[in-house]
């Protein structure tokens, strides 16, 4: 006869069997939920796709005003864009690529969870699945802005760099971060609703003093600012990765990469433990 | 646990507060005291908190069918989410063995801008079938539900009926061990209900186990061999269906003479 597995639901600390198997069924419970991460994501994608033909175009749309803005803001001397090694339209593009996996990532991943609406609360599954298949929309934005960004480099006769197939591997630390924050923002946001408010607020703030955009400049307060800021370096580093194949911060960079883990391992676990909490309250 | 026995909730105790803004400080609170190790609050009732479930203890052998009746807000819901494996006791410990499906609100996960054929997929995996399960079974889940040619439509231009029918069916084609249903063989026409109850006959007989909450006298009756009546969060009776289906009807009665006066 087929042993099965006891399932025991009680008010005990999730400590008691040991962090190995937290661990153990933290993996699980999303190795389990492959096919379920994919439907949800199909679902949304579907969805998204059938709503508007202008659903499609705003990824194109989103980025070319933004720069557009930066243009203008460097014209009219407000902000200096100072030298860059490509023309503009590829810096500006590839930066907010890159800076869009964050901002516009943790923003989607945040409702990730309550817009999922009563399937949180009326069935049993790991709801990691929900946050998960939230990511699949910004990576699919994200390669659809690479498809851009690599018609315009032809537009201009140029390449990228020979390294830039390595970009997979250098946009993983800020998708982890994104990750991890993106696990506690989504918990957040179903006991305070205003969260993803905030998230865009700051988002949008951050965008102006983060030399995304626009090169870093010699002096002043965005020096330092941007010195010790991990999420620069996991953004610049990609960057140059596609644009020369250099790296000119390489140690901040390694360390901006430890943190991007951390965080993530961080957020995940919080997640698993808080996650029978939040369901009570959806 | 004893070896033909599936189910074993003992003592089991669940709070819930009343007040949203208090609610989600002592969210805040738990889960940081959870995450640190420490002792919960789980003995008391914080200010605004009540027992939804208190003390309620029952066992369920495999291939039993166990009513649970009681008025609204006696903790059925609760109950059974418990069972679900939704969120966790303060008090008491449930074991489960087997794999648990939940026949509760019909079409959840369903998304209006999908067709009927999209959305059997969706929510199929999201009550816990394989894309393999559901190939098998497309077929009877659609002749189940009887939507006819709106298998390629758009599950907005649904009637409500049809919405309901197609979610009840791929729900009741999960197959899992053990059941838990809430109150859903009211939906539908006369002629989907019979339809529906039939099918939960056949799942009775074939010696699946049912959890089978319900505010229909006669169902429960005829679906269910024990029951169990649940009072403002307590257990009052339990036994065999008959008997507790008097008891809770004399109570009613009685409740309804006591506003008269």
């Amino acid at each position: 006869m087929k042993q099965q597995e006891i399932k025991i639901y009680s008010s005990e600390s999730p400590y008691k069997q040991g962090l190995t198997n937290i661990f153990k069924n933290m993996l699980r419970n999303i190795i389990n939920s492959r096919e379920l991460i994919w439907q949800i994501f199909i679902r949304n994608f579907k969805a998204r796709y059938k709503q508007s033909l202008l659903g499609w175009t705003w990824i194109f749309l989103i980025p070319i005003m933004t720069m557009g803005t930066f243009l203008l803001l460097n014209i009219s001397g407000v902000i200096r864009i100072g030298e860059i090694p490509v023309p503009y339209p590829i810096f500006g593009l590839l930066g907010f690529s890159l800076w869009q996996i964050f901002s516009h990532g943790l923003s989607v991943l945040t409702t990730g969870i309550t817009s999922a609406g009563i399937l949180s609360n009326q069935i049993n599954f790991p709801r990691e699945a929900l946050v998960l298949s939230s990511l699949g929309q910004v990576i699919v934005d994200f390669l659809i802005r690479l498809v851009l960004l690599f018609i315009t480099y032809l537009l201009y006769g140029l390449f990228p760099s020979t390294w830039f197939w390595l970009l997979p591997l250098f946009v993983l630390p800020i998708l982890l971060l994104t990750l991890g924050l993106g696990f506690l923002s989504s918990l957040l946001h179903v006991f305070l609703r205003d969260t993803q408010n905030f998230i865009n607020v700051a988002m949008d703030f951050f965008l102006f003093l983060m030399p995304i955009m626009y090169t870093i400049p010699e002096k002043g307060f965005l020096v330092k600012f941007n010195k010790y800021n991990p999420i620069f370096f996991l953004i610049d580093t990609p960057r140059e990765i596609v644009i020369s194949g250099t790296i000119t911060y390489p140690f901040e960079f390694f360390l901006s990469t430890i943190l991007a883990v951390i965080v993530f391992i961080i957020g995940w676990f919080i997640f698993y433990v808080a996650q029978s909490d939040l369901a009570e309250r959806i | 646990m004893d070896k033909d026995i599936v189910i074993e909730v003992n003592h089991v105790c669940k709070k819930f507060c009343k007040n949203p803004g208090k609610m989600i400080q002592y969210g805040f609170s738990d889960i940081r005291k959870k995450l640190f190790g420490l002792k919960l609050s789980s003995d008391k009732l914080r200010e605004q908190e009540f027992w939804a479930l208190d003390n309620v203890s029952f066992k369920v052998k495999k291939g039993e069918s166990l009513g649970i009746i009681g008025l609204n807000g006696s903790g059925k819901s609760t109950l059974l989410k418990l069972m679900n494996g939704i969120f966790m006791p303060n008090k008491g410990k449930i074991s489960i063995k087997g794999k648990v499906g939940a026949l509760i609100a019909a079409g959840v996960g369903f998304h209006p801008m999908l067709t009927g054929r999209e959305n059997i997929y969706i929510n199929g995996v999201i009550l816990g079938m394989t894309k393999k399960e559901i190939d098998k079974k497309f077929d009877e889940i659609v002749e189940f539900a009887d939507i006819g040619d709106f298998l390629d439509t758009q599950v907005k231009n649904y009637s409500s009926g049809m919405y309901v029918r197609l979610g009840f069916s791929v729900a009741i084609h999960c197959e899992p061990d053990i059941l838990l249903v809430d109150e859903i063989l009211s939906v539908g026409d006369i002629e989907f209900q019979n339809k529906s109850i039939n099918k939960m006959y056949e799942i009775v007989k074939s010696g699946k186990t049912v959890i089978f909450v319900s505010h229909n006298i006669s169902t429960v009756l005829s679906l269910t061999k024990k029951a169990i009546y649940l009072d403002k969060g307590q257990i009052k009776v339990q036994g065999k269906t008959s008997q507790v289906i008097e008891k809770y009807a004399v109570e009613g009665r009685l409740k309804d003479e006591k506003k008269k006066v």
